[in-house]
């Protein structure tokens, strides 16, 4: 069985059955946790998706992100995710039509985000501060739940790997070498 | 304690040297001013900011080590008050934090008009910059600018010196060869702070690795990993040692010959200061007694 919410970040979990997941942007809210299956701030437009993109895909009967709270100034996290979820990304991994300072998503597959983009939709509710608001939206949203979006689906993170040892003469980077009597320069200096 | 083959260019701001051999300049010190939460309304607490601004600069005297004032700007309302306020407060250069591309391309066109391009070490040029951003700066261009090695495609330290050097597979051009291009005379390099758990370790390992590269002065935000971190921010007792931590980190950048650090916000600057003045007089006199280095008389070195 796939794991729920794979990927650690600073989220509470509720309700697995809701079809809502919240992001609070740099708000925190008390919800009732019968009501929403996982909500959380997100800080960055660019690894704080990739963490709400993961934890979603690992739950398909979630179908709406609801983006509420205070925008984070700079990150524009906020209008990035919606971004992300109506325009995709550009070839080299950039949210087309994000404001946000380096709008990225490069630890994810393609494949990952564009399931993301099917199984949910958004509701806009950025700077929304009030309680209430946000969870009339998400009995809204209950009330029109398409059902679940499939099976789980498991994002990998995609990491670059440095060919690296213990055994070699150099101890800071492949690139360096260290005398014995601490100067540092290039690997293929004499 | 280490030097490097590699022979290390020096930048003259505000009549202090940055830059050079691991130990024999001090580090420059970097205070953030205007960040997010830091006032409840910045435009009305002005008189407070300047406050921030000379305990800086007293602690700066105390101890000589050299520092500068970052400045945060949001949006482009904030730009005419924020910058008048810097060219009020401060002499010399200054170091301005602009998250937004837009903000960044307004900032450069006001700094334009009222020819204030020469005192501005422009934060930063990364790779969130768009196509119009990177004309506006080679048509009006700042003394200086932070690049960013942030990398989110490879963000070991060989992603971060793509990034400066050739733009990795996200920009067609590197940072620095664009820099170079604008006409930056002072790029700083920054090997990009990232979260525990995303390579965090890397922004230290790149130290060493842009020093040898590039030869430029080098450095980084470090506190922004110690921000980030979620068990501190859950920890009973954080008020107890967020601003220690939020310094100390500092330290290893230091060791290993970085130039000048972004220190965070800079109300920590009596913490920041006298710690960063330890650790330049250790490395000093490594430096002094191991490799034979010239230390100069308004060194901590010599003055503490």
């Amino acid at each position: 069985m796939s794991e729920l919410y794979p990927w650690p970040g600073n989220y509470k979990i509720g309700n697995s059955d809701s079809p809502v997941a919240v992001v609070t942007l740099s708000d925190d809210f008390d919800f009732d946790p019968k009501k929403i299956a996982i909500w959380g701030p997100m800080k960055t437009e660019n690894l704080g998706i990739e963490k709400v993109i993961a934890n979603v895909l690992s739950n398909p009967n979630i179908r709406f992100v609801v983006i509420c709270g205070e925008e984070i100034r700079g990150h524009r996290s906020g209008q990035t995710l919606m971004a992300l979820i109506e325009n995709g990304l550009e070839d080299n991994g950039r949210i087309k039509g994000s404001k946000g300072a380096v709008p990225y998503i490069e630890n994810l597959s393609a494949e990952a985000v564009d399931r993301f983009r099917k199984q949910v939709d958004f509701v806009d509710l950025l700077g929304v501060t009030s309680k209430e608001e946000v969870e009339e939206t998400v009995k809204r949203c209950i009330e029109e739940n398409p059902g679940r979006f499939g099976e789980p689906y498991t994002a990998v993170k995609i990491e670059m790997k440095e060919e690296t040892s213990f055994e070699a003469d150099f101890a800071l980077h492949s690139s360096l070498k260290i005398s014995p009597w601490g100067e540092i320069s290039s690997m293929e200096e004499k | 304690m280490f030097s490097y083959t590699r022979e290390q260019s020096t930048y003259d701001l505000n009549d202090f040297e940055v830059g050079g051999q691991p130990g024999v300049n001090p580090t420059l010190m970097v205070g953030t001013l205007f960040y997010e939460d830091q006032f409840e309304d910045p435009r009305k607490e002005q008189g407070r900011a300047a406050e921030l601004i000379r305990e800086q600069e007293k602690l700066s005297q105390e101890t000589t080590i050299p520092t500068l004032v970052d400045i945060f700007i949001y949006e482009k309302k904030e730009i005419e008050w924020k910058i008048d306020f810097a060219l009020e407060n401060l002499e010399g250069i200054f170091s301005l934090d602009m998250p937004e591309s837009e903000v960044r391309i307004e900032v450069l066109n006001h700094l334009e008009e009222i020819g204030a391009l020469d005192k501005v070490v422009f934060n930063s040029l990364n790779l969130g910059a768009t196509e119009e951003e990177i004309d506006k700066l080679k048509e009006n261009t700042p003394k200086g600018a932070i690049l960013l090695a942030y990398n989110p495609q490879n963000n070991n330290t060989q992603g971060r010196v793509d990034i400066i050097k050739e733009g990795g597979a996200l920009m067609e051009e590197g940072l620095l060869p664009l820099a170079r291009e604008a006409g930056i005379e002072y790029p700083l390099l920054d090997t990009a702070a990232t979260p525990f758990g995303e390579k965090a370790c890397e922004s230290l390992r790149a130290i060493p690795v842009f020093k040898n590269e590039f030869g430029l002065p080098v450095g980084c935000s470090f506190h922004n990993t110690v921000e980030s971190w979620k068990w501190l921010d859950e920890y009973e007792s954080k008020e107890k040692v967020f601003r220690t931590l939020d310094t100390s980190i500092d330290n290893l950048p230091v060791l290993l010959g970085a130039d000048f650090i972004y220190y965070g916000p800079i109300e920590n600057s009596d913490l920041a200061l006298p710690n960063m003045a330890m650790v330049n007089k250790l490395m000093a006199e490594g430096s002094e007694d191991y490799f034979g280095a010239e230390i100069s008389e308004d060194h901590p070195h010599k003055t503490l």
